[in-house]
C-alpha cells in the first residue's frame, strides 16, 4: 500500500539579502493513511516551513522548492498541481492547524461565519446545512451551548475555545491529513493536554491521519507513532516513538532527550547540547549538528552523512552507525 | 441604532401629521418633485418604525444588551437624518420658493423668517433645507466615487506589489502634492458646462487620493496575518479571500476616512463657492449661502451668517462622529 503523503528530498529555499538560504533541505518522509508522525525539532530547524510547503503556502517570492522536490498526497504531486485543484485540497483532504489561534481568526468574522465558510466552499449544500455541520462540529470539539458561541467572535472566545474552533474548521470537510503546527504551544499546559486528548479523539473517529509539529518531546511521546527529529533543515533522525525514546541514535536525538527534565530526578543537574543552532544562511560543512556534537569524527565536519538504518523502522544520518567504520 | 429608528419614526410621524394637508395638497397637485417628496414621507415613517422593531427582535433573539452603536453616534445619526430628511422633503418643508427674491434684504431672524433674508431678499430658511439637497448630494456622491476609486487602487496597488504599486502610488503621491484647490479650479476651467454633476465629478475625482493609501497599507498588513494563511490551507481563495477576509477589515478605516471626508467636501464645496466656481447662481448651496451672507459677520446683523455657519459646521461634525461610530461597529474588539 502506498503512503498517504509522501515527501521525497523536499528543499525549500528563500531569496535574503544574504543570498539564497535553504529552510528545508532535502527532507523525505512518509506518513501512512491514520498514522501520528510528530515532527521534532528547535526553533528554526525548518519544521514549519516543511508543513507550509506540503501545501504550497510558503510565499512566492521569496519562497522557492528545488527542482527535484515532491510532495506525493495519494499519488497526486501537490507541486505539480493547477491552483484550482490544490484548492480542493486544501481544507477538504489535508487541512492545517496553526500555533496562534488568536491570530489565526478572523477578528471581524464570527466563527460561525469562519467555519461555514469552509463547508461551503469544498461541498454543495446550503448555507443552512452548513450552519447546522457547524453547530455539530463545535459539539464534537467540545464547546459548551454551540449555537450561542457560533454567533461569538474570536476575542469573547479564551485561547483553548479559539484551539478548538480552528480544529473545527479544520475538521469541517472530514481531511484524510491534519498538519498539526505547535497546535498547544500558545496554550497553558492544562488546556494543552484537553487539545491533545481531543485530536487523539478525533483522530480515531475520523481515522484521520496526523502531522503533529512540535519542539516539546513529551508531547510528542503522547500522541505520536512515529517520530522524525529535525535539525538543520534536514531530518537527522526517524523511527518508531518506542525506538526514539529508548534507543535514539543520532546524537542529536540523544541531547534532546537528555534535556528533558524528569521527576525522579529531582535535584540532578539537566544536560544541555552545548552551543546554538546556526542560521540558515549559514549551514556548517557536512554533518549540521557536527560543531555541537560530542561524538564527532573527523569525517563528520567534511562528508554530509547518508541516511543509515538501524532496525527496519528506524534510521538516523550519522556516521557513527557506519557499519564499514567498526 | 435603536434610539435612532425611534427617532426618526418620530420625526416622521410629526412631519405627515403637522403637515398633513400640505402633503395630501403636494400628492395631488404638487409637481414630480414635490410627489416623491410627499410619497417618501408617507412612507418613511412607518419603515422606519418597522425597522426598528426588527433591529429589537433580532437583537432580543440573540440575547444582546447593546448593539455597539454608543450615544454620540447616535445623536450624530440623528442630526444627519434630520438635516437629510429636511433635504428630502424641502419642497413640503420650505415656507418660501428658494429662488424668489423679495423686497426685504438681509432680514435679521423672525417669525416670518426663521433664519432672515440674504442680500437680495431670499429666505435663507427655505435656501438653507435646499442648499442641503445640492451639498449632501454633491458630498455624498463624490465621496461615493472617491471611495470606489480609492478601494480598488488601494486593493490593487496592495495585493500586486512590485511595479504596479509603485507606479500607482507615485501617481497619488503626485496627486497629493499638488494642492488640490489649483487641481479643481484647472478642471472647472476645461470643463464646458459647469453645473452639480461637473462639481460632484470633479470633486470625486480629486478625493480619493488619501483613500487610497489608507486601504493599500490597510490590505499590505492584512495580507500578511496568520489567518490569511489559515484561510489558504483551508482551501478559500480569489475573490472570495478578498471579499470576506479583506474588505471586512479596510471597511473601518474606511469608514471613517470617508465620513470625514464628506464633512471636508461640504467645506471645499463652500470655499469654491466663495471663488466663484462650483454650483451656479440661483441655485441653493451652502456654500453659495455662506458666499452670500458672510459680510453680515462683522454687522449688527451677525445672526444671518452665524445661524447657517454654525448648523453647517455642526452637520461637518456630525459626520465625523459617524465615522467614528462606524470604524467601532465595524471592529468587533471594541464592543
Amino acid at each position: 500500500m502506498t503512503a498517504l503523503l509522501s515527501v521525497r528530498q523536499l528543499v525549500t529555499s528563500f531569496r535574503t539579502d544574504r543570498g539564497l538560504v535553504r529552510a528545508v533541505d532535502g527532507v523525505s518522509f512518509d506518513i501512512q493513511r491514520g498514522e501520528t508522525l510528530g515532527l521534532v525539532g528547535e526553533s528554526g530547524c525548518g519544521k514549519s516551513v516543511t508543513a507550509l510547503s506540503i501545501l504550497r503556502l510558503v510565499p512566492d517570492p521569496p519562497g522557492e522548492f528545488g527542482a527535484d522536490s515532491q510532495v506525493l498526497f495519494e499519488d497526486r504531486d501537490i507541486f505539480t498541481l493547477a491552483k484550482k485543484e490544490l484548492r480542493k485540497v486544501r481544507g477538504a483532504e489535508i487541512a492545517m492547524v496553526f500555533q496562534e489561534p488568536t491570530t489565526s481568526l478572523n477578528p471581524v468574522l464570527t466563527v460561525g461565519s469562519q467555519i461555514r465558510e469552509t463547508i461551503l466552499a469544498h461541498e454543495a449544500v446550503t448555507k443552512k446545512q452548513a450552519h447546522e455541520r457547524a453547530v455539530e462540529l463545535l459539539t464534537l470539539v467540545g464547546i459548551a451551548d454551540p449555537s450561542r458561541r457560533i454567533n461569538d467572535y474570536a476575542h469573547q472566545m479564551s485561547g483553548g475555545m479559539q484551539q478548538r474552533v480552528m480544529i473545527a474548521m479544520a475538521l469541517a470537510c472530514q481531511p484524510k491529513l491534519l498538519i498539526a503546527d505547535e497546535p498547544t504551544t500558545a496554550l497553558d499546559v492544562t488546556v494543552q493536554a484537553q487539545i491533545l486528548e481531543l485530536l487523539a479523539e478525533l483522530k480515531d473517529r475520523f481515522n484521520m491521519a496526523v502531522m503533529f509539529i512540535t519542539h516539546d518531546l513529551a508531547v510528542v511521546a503522547q500522541i505520536a507513532d512515529r517520530v522524525a527529529v529535525m535539525y538543520g533543515g534536514r531530518i537527522v533522525e526517524q523511527g518508531l516513538t518506542a525506538q526514539i525514546f529508548a534507543d535514539p541514535k543520532h546524537p542529536y536525538t540523544q541531547g534532546l532527550l537528555q534535556a528533558v527534565p524528569r521527576v525522579d530526578e529531582v535535584g540532578a543537574t539537566l544536560a544541555g547540547i552545548p552551543g546554538a543552532v546556526p542560521h540558515a544562511s549559514d549551514w556548517p560543512t557536512g554533518c549540521r549538528f557536527h560543531p555541537r556534537c560530542a561524538q564527532r569524527l573527523d569525517r563528520c565536519s567534511a562528508d554530509v552523512p547518508p541516511t543509515f538504518h538501524a532496525d527496519e523502522h528506524h534510521q538516523a544520518a550519522c556516521w557513527l552507525l557506519d557499519e564499514a567504520r567498526v | 441604532m435603536t434610539g435612532l429608528w425611534r427617532y426618526l419614526a418620530g420625526l416622521g410621524i410629526a412631519v405627515v401629521a403637522l403637515r398633513f394637508p400640505r402633503v395630501i395638497d403636494a400628492l395631488v397637485h404638487g409637481d414630480l418633485p414635490a410627489k416623491t417628496a410627499a410619497v417618501s414621507a408617507l412612507l418613511l415613517a412607518p419603515m422606519a418604525l418597522s425597522l426598528w422593531f426588527r433591529a429589537r427582535a433580532v437583537r432580543r433573539a440573540r440575547g444582546e444588551a447593546r448593539d455597539g452603536i454608543d450615544g454620540w453616534t447616535t445623536v450624530a445619526c440623528a442630526a444627519i437624518a434630520t438635516v437629510g430628511l429636511a433635504a428630502l422633503l424641502a419642497p413640503v418643508l420650505t415656507p418660501y420658493d428658494p429662488e424668489a427674491i423679495s423686497p426685504l434684504l438681509g432680514a435679521q431672524p423672525s417669525w416670518t423668517h426663521p433664519f432672515g433674508t440674504d442680500p437680495v431678499g431670499r429666505d435663507l430658511l427655505s435656501r438653507f433645507i435646499f442648499g442641503a439637497r445640492v451639498s449632501l448630494s454633491i458630498a455624498l456622491i463624490s465621496i461615493l466615487i472617491a471611495v470606489v476609486i480609492g478601494i480598488a487602487v488601494g486593493t490593487v496597488a496592495g495585493l500586486a506589489g512590485n511595479v504596479t504599486d509603485a507606479v500607482l502610488m507615485r501617481g497619488v503621491d503626485a496627486g497629493l502634492a499638488f494642492p488640490r484647490i489649483f487641481l479643481i479650479l484647472v478642471m472647472f476651467a476645461f470643463s464646458q458646462r459647469v453645473g452639480p454633476t461637473a462639481v460632484v465629478l470633479i470633486l470625486g475625482f480629486t478625493s480619493w487620493f488619501g483613500l487610497s493609501r489608507i486601504v493599500r497599507a490597510e490590505v499590505l498588513s492584512i495580507r500578511e496575518r496568520d489567518y490569511m494563511v489559515a484561510t489558504r490551507a483551508l482551501g478559500i481563495g480569489g475573490i472570495q479571500t478578498l471579499v470576506r477576509h479583506v474588505f471586512p477589515n479596510v471597511v473601518g478605516p474606511v469608514a471613517v476616512t470617508a465620513t470625514l471626508g464628506v464633512g471636508y467636501i461640504i467645506l471645499l464645496e463652500s470655499s469654491l463657492a466663495y471663488l466663484g466656481v462650483g454650483v451656479p447662481e440661483p441655485t441653493p448651496s451652502w456654500g453659495r449661502i455662506l458666499n452670500d451672507v458672510y459680510p453680515y459677520l462683522a454687522s449688527s446683523r451677525a445672526s444671518i451668517a452665524i445661524i447657517p455657519g454654525a448648523l453647517i459646521g455642526f452637520t461637518v461634525i456630525a459626520f465625523g462622529l459617524l465615522g467614528d461610530g462606524l470604524r467601532n461597529a465595524f471592529t468587533p474588539q471594541t464592543r
